[in-house]
């Protein structure tokens, strides 16, 4: 047991990289790590939302309540996160939202004075700070802020309620920094995915003895196009291998035709294919590399716990994992 | 002390008429109807205070 080395030194290889984006092949590791991962972008990552509002006036259809809540939603960028105090540990303020280590203070004053709809969306909401400002996402794209139908869709900001004349909506909001695992509006990532990579192996010598049509038609089984005929061989090629779903049916349809084994499908249980998406609070990559931050500080916390005596026992083996059977 | 004083008089409260829209300050005991139009329902206004909330 003392001189079994559990440790592995996975890989990174980027295949993708935007700013709402990311795809990479992480290698040499295990589910577990992948999983890890995975969970520590979605729930622990921090970011900064709406997490207070003081509602002074509001005459909109929209119960302030209802308001409040839109406006926790609306993701704000982030990138001060990791570096900001959250409220409950901060020592130098009353939580009233002045404080500059925990808070980040917007005001919203919009009223509807002519008898067109009045937009209300994240444009709206002013940040307080000039010096470091949080904007909502999308807020610095904007073109010359034109009105809500006016822009291109993309630059609209997010709707937070409608006016009609004479309606009006003010109120002061404070933001704060916060994990997915308190409230998802804190979430990072709009999606996740990893698959473990498929290897897919063809037995040649039996493909051979099917004819053309038998061949197209096990091709076209396939839910997700992974296959393809070669026009001049008249062979089957693999086109897509990670478009497997995991789903079957081409082995199904195999058997059906009455050639079990026709094809060979494995996954690779250490390497894996991610892909993060953003919802624009922090770059995708951003969303990893701090997810690597915070998964090395918990396990910190295992170890710095683990030094002391009485957990000796408790964490033995689990030692032997954690310092690379050292 | 206060026990002997007599209360403050009642403020009056303003009311938005249901259905002209007017103004409409009324005192406890006072008929709920309309000075403007007659009309017997009337609605209570905003609070003029700050209402805080959390955004979740």
């Amino acid at each position: 047991m003392d001189n079994v080395s559990y440790q592995r030194f996975p890989t990174v290889r980027i295949r993708e990289i935007k700013d709402d984006f990311l795809k990479f092949e992480l290698r040499n590791t295990d589910a577990s790590m992948a999983n890890a991962l995975r969970r520590v972008v979605l729930a622990e990552v921090p970011t900064i939302a709406i997490d207070l509002v003081e509602i002074e006036m509001n005459s909109s259809v929209l119960n302030d309540e209802f308001i409040a809540h839109r406006l926790g939603l609306i993701p704000l960028t982030s990138e001060r996160a990791m570096d900001m105090k959250f409220s409950r540990d901060c020592d130098a303020c009353d939580g009233d939202g002045k404080c500059e280590f925990c808070s980040i203070e917007f005001t919203l004053n919009v009223k509807c004075t002519s008898d067109q709809t009045l937009d209300v969306t994240s444009h709206d909401l002013v940040p307080s700070d000039q010096q470091y400002p949080v904007y909502p996402v999308g807020f610095m794209e904007r073109a010359e802020y034109g009105g809500y139908e006016e822009d291109p869709p993309e630059q609209r900001g997010i709707l937070i309620v409608k006016l009609r004349r004479g309606q009006e909506l003010k109120l002061r909001a404070i933001a704060r920094k916060g994990i997915g695992k308190d409230h998802a509006k804190w979430s990072p990532a709009a999606t996740i995915t990893f698959q473990y990579e498929p290897e897919i192996h063809i037995n040649e010598a039996l493909m051979e003895t099917l004819t053309l049509e038998e061949k197209k038609e096990w091709v076209d089984s396939c839910p997700t196009k992974m296959f393809d005929i070669d026009a001049n061989t008249e062979q089957v090629v693999v086109v897509d291998a990670e478009a497997y779903a995991y789903d079957d049916e081409i082995i199904k349809k195999a058997d059906a035709m009455g050639k079990p084994g026709l094809v060979n499908i494995i996954s690779r249980e250490d390497s894996f294919i991610f892909t993060i998406e953003s919802t624009g609070a922090l770059k995708a990559a951003d969303m990893f590399l701090n997810a690597i931050e915070i998964l090395k500080m918990k396990l910190d916390a295992v170890r710095l716990s683990m030094e002391t005596e009485e957990n000796d026992d408790q964490f033995g083996e689990l030692g032997a994992h954690m310092r690379g059977g050292l | 002390m206060d026990g002997g004083m007599a209360p403050p008089p009642p403020e009056p409260v303003s009311y938005l008429c249901g259905d002209c829209g007017a103004d409409n300050s009324l005192k406890p005991g006072d008929v709920i109807q309309c000075r403007e139009c007659g009309y017997r329902i009337l609605y209570k206004k905003r609070t003029r205070r700050i209402v805080q909330y959390e955004a979740r």
